[in-house]
C-alpha cells in the first residue's frame, strides 16, 4: 500500500550539494518525497552556477538545465511572508539569511532538510541532515521492496 | 506489436479507476503511458547525474572537496546576503 509523500523544506546547501553531484542526488531523485523551497533559494543556487560552470569547465547552459529540471517545489515569498517575522525571531541572530527557507518551513508545518547547525533546537522545527534523509529514504526503499 | 507483462492482482483495481478518470479506454494503453512517462524521467534523471558526476569529477580532480564548494557557497550566499540588504537585489 502506498502512502502519500511526506513534504520537507531543502536548504540551498542541500541543493548545491547535489549539483555538485553529491549523494544528496539519491535522496531528490528518489520520488519519496516532495521537496519545497523558496524562489530565493533557487535565486541563490543560479548566481552561483556561473561560479561552478567555471570551476568545473562544464558548460553554464548544461548546469541550468539539471538545475531547471532538479524536483522541487520553488514557492515565492507572498505564499510564506506571514511567517517571516515568526522566522526572524527565531533565527535572525544566528543567520539572517536562513530567516527565507524557515519562513515556509514554519507556514507549512514541515520538516527542513539541512545541514546548517544554525537551524537546531528551534522551536516547532524538525530538521533532518542529509545522513538523515539517506536513512530515511533507505527505510522507505525497504518497506516498498 | 504489444508483449503482455502480468501486474500484481492488488494494483489493477487502481490502474483501472485512474484509467477511467483519465479517460483511457483501456486500463493497457494507460499502463503503457505510465510506463512510457516512467521512463523518459528516469533517461531526464540519467542525463541530469551524467551531467552533476562531471561537476564533481572536475572539481576533484582539482583538490576541491565537497566541503570546500559548500562553504565557498556560504561566503557567496553571505555576499548577496549583504548586497540585498543594501538595496541593490536585481533578482
Amino acid at each position: 500500500m502506498s502512502v502519500a509523500r511526506e513534504t520537507i523544506a531543502v536548504d540551498a546547501n542541500s541543493l548545491l550539494s547535489a549539483l555538485r553531484g553529491g549523494r544528496v542526488r539519491t535522496v531528490l531523485f528518489s520520488g519519496k518525497f516532495f521537496f519545497l523551497t523558496t524562489e530565493f533559494t533557487t535565486w541563490e543556487v543560479k548566481k552561483y552556477i556561473l561560479l561552478l560552470a567555471k570551476e568545473s569547465d562544464v558548460p553554464e547552459s548544461d548546469l541550468f538545465y539539471a538545475f531547471d529540471h532538479f524536483p522541487i517545489t520553488a514557492i515565492p515569498p507572498r505564499v510564506y511572508d506571514e511567517k517571516r517575522s515568526q522566522a526572524e525571531g527565531l533565527i535572525a541572530r544566528r543567520d539572517p539569511k536562513d530567516v527565507e527557507i524557515l519562513a515556509p518551513a514554519l507556514k507549512h508545518e514541515v520538516s527542513l532538510w539541512t545541514n546548517d547547525k544554525d537551524f537546531n533546537n528551534i522551536t516547532g522545527l524538525q530538521i533532518f541532515t542529509t545522513a538523515d534523509m539517506l536513512e530515511k529514504l533507505a527505510a522507505l526503499t525497504s518497506k516498498t521492496i | 506489436m504489444a508483449t503482455a507483462i502480468s501486474i500484481p492482482d492488488q494494483l489493477f483495481p487502481r490502474i483501472f479507476a485512474a484509467a477511467k478518470k483519465k479517460g483511457f479506454a483501456k486500463p493497457d494503453d494507460f499502463a503503457a503511458h505510465l510506463i512510457e512517462e516512467k521512463l523518459l524521467e528516469m533517461e531526464e534523471q540519467e542525463k541530469i547525474f551524467a551531467i552533476t558526476d562531471k561537476v564533481r569529477t572536475a572539481l576533484e580532480a582539482k583538490g576541491i572537496s565537497e566541503e570546500e564548494t559548500l562553504a565557498d557557497f556560504e561566503k557567496f550566499r553571505e555576499h548577496l546576503y549583504h548586497e540585498r540588504s543594501q538595496g541593490n537585489h536585481r533578482g
